[in-house]
Parts: C-alpha cells; structure tokens; sequence
C-alpha cells in the first residue's frame, strides 16, 4: 500500500494453518504510520486470525507461513519474552467487548500502573489521569479507583483505549472495538480514533463486519473471504469502485442512514469453508461465477494505483449486481390496534451479595399501539428500558404496573396467567440464538414442542406439515429438521428461531436484538424476512434494537426510550428529518459518523432524563420539569418547540 | 460499613443456626430409645432404682426446661460431665480441640501450596504431558481410601525412610517442635487427600480464567506469563475453590478420624467416634455443636474471602 521505505509493518505470504487447514493462505500488506486499515469479512473470514497474527499470537495447534516484520525485525519467530516487550509497547491491542476485557478484579489504576510497569516504564498519578483525560474521562481519580463494573460500557471501552495507547504503541490492533456499544459511544470512541491517527500518527488494523463504520475512519481496506484476500487498495477507492463481486455484496448488504434508499440485500448462502475448493472461494456464492472460478485461483491484479484484487470476471458494472430498488414508502396501517400498553412502568431491586434496596425505575410510563402490518421500532441505548418493555408485554416480568390489551382483552402482567390462546397469539424472539435453542434437540423437535405448546389439536401428518411450511416460510430446506442447532450458521439459527414463534401462528411478534448477534451479510436476509411476513401475515411486529439504519429501513413507526422514558414517538421516514428531538438528533448524527455536539455532563433532576448531557437545555427548566408531549402524528417531549428545534439542530452541522 | 453490617448480619445468622443445631441436637439425643439411666443400669433394670437414678441425673424434668439449662451452662462454659469417665466434657474436649486445631492449621498450611502449585502448573500446560501425569496421578490418590494412603505413609516415611514417629502423639508437655514432628505425617496426609480435590477444581477454573477476554487482552499487551497468572487469573479462579476449602475445613476438622487412628492422634475426630459409640450424651453434644460452629464459621470465612476477590458483589447497583 505504502512504498517499503516509510512502511511500520510488512506482511509477505502471511498463513495459519491447523492440521491441513489453512485459516489463513497467503497474506500481503504493509502498514505505514497514519494508515488505518480495515479488515473486512463476514465470520469466518479469518481477519481475527490476521489481526492476532501481527501480535504473534498463534492460535492452539496452529503453525505459522510466511512472515510480518515490524521495522525488519520478524515477528512470528520471537522467543515469547521478546514478544510480551514487543507487545503494548510497539503494538498493542483493543479487544472487541469492554464489559469482558477488563479484569474484574482489579482496579482501573493498578491495572494502568502495572502496563507502565511490566514494560520497564514509570508511572506516576498525573500520567495515568492525562491518559485518561485524552481519551475523554475527565473525572481520572474516580476513575482510577474504580473496578471495571463501576464504569459504563462507554467509559470501559474508553479505559480499554488508554491501556492499549498508555506505552504510545506505533501500531494499534483493533478488534470490532465498536461492536456492542451505544452509537452515541461508539461515534465518540471513533473520534477518538480519528485523533489518534491524525495527531499521533498511530497505525491502525481496525478488524470489523461493519463496512458502513469503516467508511468514517480506514484509509485502506483489505476485503478477505475465507482466509483469503479478495481485495484491496485505498478505502476511497475501495468504496467507490469496487470491483470483487465479494466487496460489493457485501456494501450492498451493509444498510446505511448515509443512503436511505438503499434497501439492503442479504448475500445468498453462507461462508462454509468445507466448500471451498481449489478455484476462488467464493465462487458457490459468486453471481457472476464462471465454471474457471471454481477450478483455478484467481491472479491478484492492480485494478487501480495501489488497488488490487483476485477475481476471474471483474465484472465491469456494478449495477448489473443489485436488483435493489427504492421501496415504496409503506403506508402506516390503520383501524384497531391488535396490540396496546398503557403506563407500562417496571422497578428493579438491584441485586449483589451485600444489598441495599434502592429501586432502580428501568421503565417508566411507557404507551404504544401496535397494528396488525405494522413494525414498531423501540430504540434507544442500554439501560434505555427498550428490552425491559418487551420483556414487560411478553409476560416475563410479572411485577410491572400499568395495562395491557391484546385483541381487546386485557393480558395479565404474567405469562401464567395468561390464557393458551393468549401466549399462542404473543410471541417472541430472543437475541441470541445460541442461547433461545436448545443445543440437545434437533430443529424439527424444537418446532414440534413449540407446535404443542400452540396448537396442541393437530394430528401427526398436521404437524410434520406445519413444521415443513414454518421452515419454508424463513427459507430453510425442509432437511435442516434433522439438524442440531450447532450444526447451523448464526444465520440459520436465528431463522429456526423465527420460525419457532411463527409456528404458533402468532398476531404479535416481538423481536429482542435479533440482529446483533448477526453478521452484516446474514442481517439484510432477516431484514427482508421480517418485511415479508409483516406485509404477507399481516403480522403486527415489534422490533427492539439499537442500530438505527435497520430500523430506518425496515420499520412503520420508532418510538425512542432514554433512561426508561419515552422521548419521541415518530414515523421511521422522518428519522433523517426534522424537527428533531435533541436525542433522536444525536443519535441520528452518530449513525452518519458524525461529531456530535457534547454538553458538560450535569447530575439529573426530576425533568427531562436527557436534560444533563442535552447540547441545547435551557437550565433550569429543562432538569427540573418534566417536558410536555408536543401535538401532532410526530410526537416529542421536548421544552423547545418543534419549531425552534428545527432552527436550533439542524443535520451536517 | 455495609461490610461491617454484612459480617455482623452473618454473625448473628450463624448464632441463630447454632442455636437451632443445639435444639436438635439436644432433642434427637434426648428421644434415642431408652434415657441415660436405662443405659447405665443396663437391661431389665429394678424400676425403683430407675427411678432415684434419674432423679439423681435431674433427666426426670420436662425436656424444654433440661434444654435451657444445657444451654445456659454452655454459655457458662460447662458442657456437663462425661457420663462415661465423669469428668467435665470441656476438660477432655480443651485438648482434643487444641490438638485438631493445631493439626488442622498445619495441614492447611501445607495444603494450599499442594493445590495451587499443581493446578498452575496444569493449566498452563493444558492437556499437555504435565498436565495429563498430574490428573492421573491426582485420580490415584482421590481412589485410595484415606486409610490405606495413610498406612502408605506410615510405612514410606516411618519403616522404609524413618524420618517421623510412628505415633503422632502430642501432650501439654510437647515443645512446638516436637508437637510439629508429631504431627507433620497426619497433617501432611490430610493435606494430600484434600488437595487432589480442590486441585481439580482450580486446575478448570484456571483454565476457564485464562480463555477469558482480559486474560488476552492482558497477554496481548505484554503483561508477562507470571504477572498474568498470579496477578491476574488467579484472583478470579479462586472462589470455586474457596468453596471445596470450606468443605474440605470441615473435614479437616472431624471427618478426618480414620486418619488420626492410624497414626494415633488424639484428636477431635477420635473424641467424637468414641463419644457416639459409648453414647456419651454430653460429649456427643459438644462435639457435634463444636463441628457445626466450625462449618458456619469457615463458610463465612470463604463468604469474606470471595467478597475480598469479587469487587463486583462488594458494591450495590
């Protein structure tokens, strides 16, 4: 990418290989200070695997080919006392999940003192706080002296960024940093990154599935499939010309708030390396495929200054690939809502082994109507209460106060007591699907228990019938019944799991996160999926997540939580438009990657939860009354006028 | 001062489950077929002498009230008197208590580094040829029953290599060295038997601590093997075996007769075996009120040390 002369690190031939696999085959890139660059891939890539490598870290069984050098010197052949020196103090690592990445058991400043200290390195009170006031803590002494679960998610991630940067490491090994945090956090956390490259001139290996987050940070980027390098060249480029039809399914399945007539489309199939032959391997997925593909490898040839790539076709015009169009604006359905919560309020009495019973309000006085066709959105970020409300309809969290309408009939707060017929019509999808399916039983078992559960009346030949038609209502050959669920994608999971609730023949489906745990290409096809059934069941849907561009694209209506409290109440097409509420406004600008206006952090008051870190609050009024509900279809609860928050937030400033 | 108030709440906890163990031990050795005096006159006594006998041994008063007195003298310090010998129960029961505290220190003493050294050394090389020679060794010793291991030692370090007594006896006079010769193949002998155990389950918690995130995360930015495994994995693999260390205290403390009969030890085990078999009611008593104080107060003890190694559960929210 760079010449060899400026260049930190160089990778020539790079492979990991267990047994006979090849992990990773035959990696080259340089790295020259400044440069950012992304590994892209979906699971199963191999970019972790890279990524570990530049560390030296080689996976159990595992055995090196080719080489990385940094400044000359080869990495993957250091005795391991040479490689901890050489670790956090020229190269250093962020790991992807703060909550996980820091020991539990050891305060914030022993863990930064101990950094400085294993690499031969002073420390002193006032290093340790300028390295957390560079990464934006300001309260460094807190800080210091708290364990990891005192801090939020943010402020974990944040700390993980200062221990990484703490013996001003020439290179940064970033893996999915982002992944799991607020957009709010995650657009501060890249901001931070931005400065680090520009200022500090630091080279980053930033590892991520998300294309759509790359665009605001890497410089290059390396697209990889199963273990091999599809392409790669200057991120412009790369965004801008794609050539691999690799790269362009997956920016066609990446859904972006940056282009909101862009519907995504999911990648037909999944990365199976047990498929992968001599030829390229992506050729059984590839569109454009030719039977040479799936013989011979391909040639990496420069398609540009600096921009190379292995394909057979390269086909020419990006637009024969997508057959994504525009979606006609859906309509927001009317008449009788199948679904209504009124003042839906729940209290936590926090737990521990020494407790102190202080209520925690995770909810408080939340209303929504739900419409058969209709997919209501509730976003908001951790701690919003947005899970809490579902869990709160779904009937899991007995204790709540307020009321519930299911079809006219009110719905008991707990699952127990509610009728069959009840729990048949409310159903609901987990976040994980590792977790929601029982590993010991085969697909077709889980279905027929849920079946039973539903529709207890059904003869045998029914049910085979009904559990072959649930598995092709979300795409899955009627064959996946014999399956264990580990015998399965993240993907195909998530489905058994969607077609679990759908053989109930449920009214309402309620859908917790069910896209977080996915990879971006398996995402689009879950994204269509829920379309679909909402539009053909006429399925009333509701859909709690964080990532705004799916909701954008696939929801009616949004209704925005912060805190517990219900902030706005709008049409998903108006996301991107204003007025705005100041938080839906942040959150907005963050999904484009944009700076986002801070406040100085104030403590709440009894007013407006998000009054204390709001960039436009009119103190007093704003921290100490709660805001009024504005009229109209487009609802806000704001002290400003819709009106003045037009004039006084306005997108791209 | 929520950990004051936490270890003060524990406290009286704990009293209150003591007192409820007196009840019940009290009641239960109270309704065994046939009362003191019976078993004193031995079968088909005269009914009169029956009589003036439990008179004499007060057992003819409502079991309620005989509690409270029992109770209230141990308070005071008095356990009663032994019916066999007919000396005071706290008399006997003073040495025997010292002596197994002694022995049971001793033994921790030499247990914690049997357990820990190993398992490190095991999940460091996991599933490697240490690791393997270690479990299988580890499964041998947790398949001998605690008599035979102990009889092995007796005969490896006493006949083959004589560099102990063959009776580990220790008496008022002992100096701490000779109590500490006495007393290093029984110690040394629990020790093992409880180590193999609690080694297993620190040998997978390790290994579960070292796959975790921050162990990467610390290893990738250069924290050496020996910082990263004391420092820290191990705060964090230690409660699981906190927990077989409660378990194995209580051993420790009266479940280890077996091994204090063959090397001779009078200890507190032995006292409470042959309390039961005489059906010395008083001292049964004391004994099992003294093991479950023991248990109650090691059980709070693991409770402070996880609270000690899991900030988490310190902090409320």
């Amino acid at each position: 990418m760079t010449s060899e002369t400026t260049s930190l690190l160089r990778l020539d031939g790079l492979g990991v290989r267990i047994g006979t696999q090849d992990i990773v085959r035959d990696i080259a890139l340089t790295l020259a200070p400044g440069e950012v660059l992304g590994l892209v891939g979906e699971s199963g890539s191999g970019k972790t695997t890279i990524a570990l490598a530049l560390l030296g870290y080689r996976p159990d069984g595992a055995t090196f080919l080719g080489s990385v050098e940094l400044d000359s010197r080869e990495v993957l052949s250091l005795p391991p006392a040479d490689l901890q020196a050489l670790r956090g103090r020229r190269i250093a690592y962020v790991p992807q999940n703060p909550t996980t990445a820091l020991n539990p058991a050891r305060r914030i400043g022993a863990l930064m003192a101990e950094q400085l200290a294993v690499h031969g390195l002073a420390s002193d009170a006032d290093s340790l706080g300028g390295a957390l006031r560079d990464v934006g803590l300001v309260d460094a002494p807190r800080v210091l002296a708290s364990f990891p679960h005192q801090l939020s998610g943010g402020q974990q991630q944040r700390v993980v960024l200062a221990l990484a940067t703490l013996c001003a490491p020439d290179i940064l090994v970033l893996d999915e940093p982002t992944t799991g945090l607020d957009v709010t956090t995650q657009a501060i956390v890249i901001a931070h990154l931005r400065r680090l490259r520009d200022e500090r001139r630091i080279a980053m290996v930033y590892v991520t599935h998300d294309l759509d987050l790359l665009a605001g940070i890497a410089t290059h980027l390396a697209v990889l499939y199963a273990g091999r390098m599809m392409e790669s060249g200057p991120a412009e480029q790369v965004f801008s010309a794609p050539r691999h039809p690799y790269t362009r399914a997956l920016l066609a399945a990446t859904p972006s708030l940056r282009r909101p007539d862009h519907r995504p489309q999911g990648l037909p199939g999944t990365l199976r390396r047990d498929l992968v032959g001599a030829g390229c391997p992506f050729a059984a997925r590839c569109r454009h495929a030719l039977p040479l593909c799936a013989m011979t490898l391909p040639a990496t040839a420069e398609v540009g200054p600096g921009h190379l790539t292995a394909c057979h076709v390269l086909p020419a015009d990006p637009s024969t690939d997508s057959d994504a169009s525009a979606p006609a604006d859906p309509a927001v359905p009317g008449g009788a809502p199948v679904l209504i919560a009124h003042g839906l309020s729940v209290t936590y009495l926090p737990g521990g082994m020494i407790r102190r019973a202080t209520p925690v309000l995770a909810l408080s006085e939340a209303n929504l109507a739900l419409h058969r066709g209709e997919i209501l959105a509730v976003v908001g970020e951790s701690g919003s209460g947005k899970s809490t409300l579902a869990k709160a309809i779904a009937g899991m969290i007995p204790g709540h106060a307020g009321h519930l309408v299911l079809d006219g009939a009110p719905l008991a707060p707990s699952i127990t007591n509610r009728t069959a017929e009840q729990r048949r019509k409310l159903q609901f999808v987990f976040q994980n699907p590792d977790a929601s399916l029982n590993p010991r039983r085969r697909v077709g078992h889980i279905l027929a228990d849920a079946l039973r559960a539903a529709r207890p009346s059904l003869s045998l030949a029914e049910k085979n019938d009904a559990i072959a038609a649930a598995l092709a209502e979300v795409r899955l050959p009627e064959s996946h019944a014999g399956r264990y669920p580990d015998q399965l994608s993240g993907g195909e999971r998530q489905r058994v799991a969607l077609a679990r609730a759908l053989i109930a023949n449920p009214e309402v489906l309620i859908c917790d996160e069910v896209l977080s745990a996915l990879d971006v290409s398996v995402q689009a096809g879950i994204l269509a999926l829920l379309a679909g059934l909402c539009r053909e069941r006429n399925l009333a849907i509701l859909f709690i997540s964080h990532d705004l561009s799916a909701v954008r694209h696939l929801a009616h209506r949004v209704v925005v939580l912060y805190r517990g409290q219900t902030l706005a109440a709008l049409s998903a097409r108006k996301l991107l438009d204003s007025p705005h509420h100041p938080y839906v406004f942040q959150l907005v600008s963050a999904s484009l990657g944009l700076p986002a206006k801070q406040a100085a952090a104030m403590p709440p008051g009894p007013g407006c939860p998000f009054a204390p870190v709001c960039p436009v609050r009119v103190e007093p009024k704003c921290r100490h009354r709660p805001p009024p509900w504005s009229e109209g279809i487009e609802r806000l609860r704001c002290h400003h006028s819709p009106d003045d928050l037009a004039n006084l937030l306005t997108l791209g400033h | 001062m929520v950990l004051l108030r936490f270890i003060l709440l524990r406290l009286l906890g704990g009293i209150a489950m003591l007192l409820a163990v007196s009840a019940l031990i009290f009641f239960m050795t109270e309704v065994l077929p046939g009362d003191v005096a019976t078993r004193i006159l031995g079968r088909n006594p005269d009914p009169e002498r029956l009589a003036i006998l439990r008179a004499t041994l007060g057992i003819d008063r409502p079991l309620p009230l005989r509690y409270l007195e029992w109770i209230s003298g141990i308070l005071q310090g008095d356990f009663g008197n032994s019916l066999i010998s007919g000396q005071p129960v706290t008399e006997t029961l003073g040495r025997r208590v010292l002596n197994s505290v002694l022995l049971g220190a001793l033994a921790l003493a030499i247990y914690v580094p049997l357990a820990v050294l190993p398992a490190i050394a095991q999940a460091v090389n996991r599933d490697g040829p240490l690791d393997q020679a270690i479990s299988a060794l580890s499964l041998a010793i947790l398949s001998i029953p605690d008599f035979l291991l102990a009889t092995l030692v007796l005969i490896g370090f006493v006949v083959l290599l004589p560099v102990a007594p063959a009776r580990s006896i220790v008496e008022a006079s002992s100096t701490w060295g000779q109590a500490l010769h006495a007393m290093i193949l029984p110690a040394a002998t629990i020790a093992l038997v409880m180590a193999t155990y609690a080694m297993r389950y620190l040998r997978d918690s390790l290994i579960e601590v070292l796959q975790t995130d921050y162990i990467r995360m610390a290893r990738l930015n250069g924290i050496p093997q020996r910082v990263l495994i004391w420092r820290h994995a191990m705060p964090n693999a230690l409660v699981p075996f906190l927990n077989v260390t409660a378990l194995n205290l209580t051993y420790l403390f009266g479940g280890v007769v077996v091994i204090e009969q063959v090397f001779s030890f009078p200890g507190f085990g032995a006292l409470m075996v042959g309390a039961l078999l005489q059906l010395d009611v008083p001292m049964i008593q004391a004994t099992v009120l003294i093991a479950a104080a023991v248990y109650i107060l090691s059980n709070l003890a693991v409770d402070l040390a996880t609270l000690a190694l899991n900030p988490r559960l310190r902090h409320v929210g």
